[in-house]
């Protein structure tokens, strides 16, 4: 049976704690992920948004697992057109892999999207931007 | 994993495996058997073109179970992109793209 995730893989020059940074600090996020800032506790049950400069959320969702430096499994919602945000949360995982020293995979997977075909078109390249971004503000630091 | 381009070329040079990619597009999270099925080819051949796709960082693998499903990975492709293409270059180039399928479309019609 077909499952219509989505998912990215991307090898990074740099440690997993850097790029775990990249993923989870607003400072960071900033950089590559269409201008929002992350907030989060990033503690289990807790809330996670992607905030536009003026404080509106561009997606949120709920943290589900957090292991720092290697796996952040959050739920999705994206709250940028009513369409989306009436769509069932989705959910997203951000893993990372150490292949060597100062070289990772890191693995985002976009999935639980079987109620949500309008978030899965929309989204599609939007993550491959901001993968690339993601890897680009990192190697460049 | 992400290859060097020299991997992602050679993985597309092959038709086979380039009807492997659309395959996947139409049909992300494919089996093996759901991927020897349309092609009408052998598993052991079909197996042995997702490994080259996957060395090439063109096709990423999950496994649920027993189960291992395909996914097309479209990163190396936006790296081609990003290297020769500027934004603005790309965008005329969908254009132009669009202009044909519309043309095209158009002598279907005809």
């Amino acid at each position: 049976m077909s499952d219509p995730a989505l998912v990215f893989e991307i090898e990074i020059k740099s440690s997993p704690e850097r790029i775990w940074q990249a993923i989870t600090s607003p400072d960071w996020t900033r950089r590559y992920l269409f201008d929002t800032a992350v907030r989060s506790e990033w503690s289990r049950g807790g809330k996670v948004a992607w905030e536009n400069a003026d404080g509106s959320a561009a997606a949120q969702g709920e943290v589900l697992e957090c292991d720092p430096p290697w796996r952040l499994v959050t739920t999705w919602t994206s709250l940028w057109s009513p369409d989306l945000a009436h769509e069932p949360p989705s959910r997203v995982t951000w893993e990372i892999e150490e292949r060597a020293e100062k070289r990772c995979l890191l693995r985002v997977t976009h999935d639980r999207l079987e109620r949500a075909p309008k978030t899965r078109t929309q989204v599609g390249s939007g993550w491959q931007r901001i993968i690339d971004g993601l890897r680009t503000a990192v190697e460049a630091a | 994993m992400l290859a060097a381009m020299d991997d992602v070329f050679r993985a597309l040079a092959d038709p086979t495996r380039r009807k492997l990619l659309d395959v996947l597009h139409a049909e992300p999270g494919a089996t093996l058997a759901e991927l020897a099925e349309p092609l009408d080819m052998s598993r052991q051949a079909v197996s042995k073109h997702l490994a080259v796709l996957e060395g090439a960082g063109l096709v990423a693998c999950r496994w649920s179970g027993r189960e291992k499903h395909h996914y097309l990975n479209p990163v190396p492709l936006v790296a081609i992109q990003e290297r020769w293409i500027s934004k603005f270059a790309a965008n005329r180039a969908r254009r132009l793209l669009e202009l044909r399928r519309a043309l095209e479309e158009k002598e279907d019609e005809a």
